[in-house]
């Protein structure tokens, strides 16, 4: 008895310390949107667009203006947009003739710090991938759920997995 | 050649009970015919031996092969012991582990988590470790967590959740590496059944960050001031370095009235404390007849909350929770009128016929009705099921699916 006290309370120690000693500090990345890779079925496809390490409460409200948004639109077509997670689409407008595509989502709810916002469904005509969907940060405002528009984000295509 | 395909086929199948003694697990599949035809796969394995075993899951969607993931679950010497790895095969990637050891020493319960998070993963590279100590003492119970460069998943915190971007599913685990700070981070005491004058079951939360105090809490829950058989409060008082905040929170039960549900809410006025009125924001009813269950609910404030979808449940509940929680609900139906039929079927297994039709605001069908989702379950053995799935909108048949699940 005394023996495996002594065992596990030394491996509890050990591997405390081992641990502390070997641990790198974690930096907290930028606040990032996230354009997931499209996913084809059939004659229809959908993009997932969510956040992660938002601050201040977490996101509230996206403004996509004009060029914010462009698509192949050769290869898609009639696109639409629906919110996700308490997001709620206050206005959206995609021109299968220019490629182009703008729209505003608001939270009423409260932010999302991490996890999927919105979702973009459309007709598919073709081979489409992630590089026939374009967004501009320049053309894209976040704001958080402390009314305040968050500065200094980051935009990921194409990225696989991400935490929250 | 054939004849020793055919025996090692034969002494294959003949040794399947041998290894179905070693091996267990389950496999549920979905095949979607409509809105297009997809495969989907959920595929669990399992291993024991002596007082381990050894887990693996393997999830395929119409994307691709999206997690791997491996679980070590046991116990040795008296030390348990968790284990999970999680690979995305689709990018050939490590993206976490983690290990967590338990044992119990003096009378106390010791833990050790330790995580870590790849940089395949936005939000990594990230690792850290956590050592939890509970016990009681006098009746008071405590809980201290050292915080190594990890956070792990209690009341207050909701440990890490890994997705997968394209398709939105997710990993959950309970120890959190992505903490900033190297070496000791943070300490966290909690007391609970605590006595303060007349005022019993108190808990008393302390918490020490990298930097020095925190915030120390005090949390006094149910409190019945007699005001109303039916109105309760919680209390908490924070402290923090230059403030202190004391929040009352009026919780009201107005109980079951037979088969009948009443939801409602305490609603706040502007001014600090005060209490305008009480929403009533939904209704429910639920009852037996024979081997059929009758429910229907209806949402009154749809602005705040809505009926979850039939993998959570089928409740009320508020978006804000929903969304927090990760529940899928439905945001444009008020209604549901649900019945489920079970019965007795082969092999002292029960089949199950769930109909749900959902009704929407504004003018539309008959009734305002907008869906009607049916699943039959049926099993064919104790090991084998079969299901059915249908959804019908105003628009047409949105899903059309077969799905099985074999356990061995």
């Amino acid at each position: 008895m005394k023996v495996r006290l002594g065992l596990v309370g030394v491996l509890a120690a050990g591997l405390a310390l081992a641990m502390s000693g070997c641990l790198g500090q974690w930096f907290r990345p930028r606040p990032t949107l996230i354009i997931g890779d499209p996913v084809i079925s059939g004659g229809t496809g959908t993009v997932l667009i969510s956040v992660a390490n938002m601050p201040e409460g977490g996101l509230a409200s996206i403004a996509v203006e004009t060029d914010g948004m462009t698509y192949d639109q050769a290869k898609i077509k009639d696109v639409t947009i629906t919110g996700k997670s308490g997001f709620v689409v206050l206005a959206s407008e995609f021109d299968d003739a220019t490629g182009k595509g703008r729209f505003v989502l608001a939270n009423p709810t409260g932010g999302c710090e991490g996890g999927m916002i919105a979702q973009l469904d459309f007709v598919v005509q073709g081979d489409v991938t992630s590089a026939d969907f374009a967004f501009a940060e320049e053309h894209i405002d976040l704001g958080s759920a402390a009314d305040r528009l968050v500065t200094d984000w980051e935009l990921a295509v194409g990225t696989p997995y991400y935490a929250r | 050649m054939r004849a020793t395909l055919a025996a090692m086929l034969a002494l294959a199948l003949t040794s399947v009970p041998a290894w179905g003694t070693w091996f267990s697990g389950t496999w549920e599949g979905e095949l979607t015919l409509v809105p297009s035809l997809e495969f989907s796969s959920f595929l669990t394995l399992s291993y024991a031996w002596g007082g381990l075993e050894l887990r693996s899951a393997s999830e395929l969607h119409p994307v691709g092969f999206i997690w791997q993931e491996f679980g070590l679950v046991g116990a040795w010497q008296g030390i348990g012991l968790q284990a999970d790895l999680l690979f995305g095969p689709s990018t050939v990637d490590y993206l976490y582990g983690q290990l967590i050891l338990t044992a119990r020493v003096a009378g106390l319960e010791v833990e050790l988590y330790t995580a870590q998070l790849s940089d395949a993963v936005l939000g990594g590279p990230a690792k850290g470790s956590a050592i939890r100590v509970a016990g009681n003492v006098g009746g008071i119970g405590f809980v201290n967590v050292l915080e190594l460069g990890a956070r792990i998943e209690d009341e207050e915190f909701p440990g890490i959740t890994i997705y997968h971007s394209a398709t939105g599913l997710s990993r959950h685990y309970v120890t959190n590496p992505m903490v900033a700070g190297a070496g000791s981070t943070g300490d966290k005491l909690t007391l609970t059944g605590l006595s303060l004058c007349c005022v019993e079951d108190v808990k008393a939360v302390f918490y020490l960050a990298k930097t020095g105090f925190s915030y120390f809490k005090v949390e006094l829950s149910g409190i019945d001031f007699e005001i109303s058989p039916v109105l309760t409060f919680d209390i908490e008082v924070v402290f923090q370095v230059q403030t202190k905040s004391l929040v009352l929170t009026p919780r009201v039960n107005l109980g079951k009235q037979g088969c009948i549900d009443l939801y409602a809410a305490v609603v706040t006025g502007m001014a600090p404390g005060e209490l305008s009125g009480l929403e009533v924001y939904g209704l429910g009813f639920g009852c037996e007849l024979g081997a059929m269950s009758l429910k229907g609910l209806a949402v009154l404030d749809t602005g705040k909350y809505a009926i979850t979808t039939e993998e959570y449940g089928s409740v009320i509940e508020a978006v804000s929770e929903a969304v927090e929680q990760g529940h899928e609900y439905y945001p444009d139906y008020w209604e549901l009128i649900s019945i489920m039929v079970e019965g007795p079927a082969c092999c002292g297994e029960i089949y199950s016929f769930l109909a749900n039709a959902y009704f929407e605001e504004g003018p539309g069908k008959l009734f305002g009705w907008g869906m009607t989702y049916l699943k039959l379950v049926v099993p064919l053995s104790s090991k084998v099921k079969l299901a059915g799935e249908i959804k019908v909108t105003a628009t047409g048949l949105e899903k059309l699916a077969l799905g099985f699940s074999l356990n061995w």
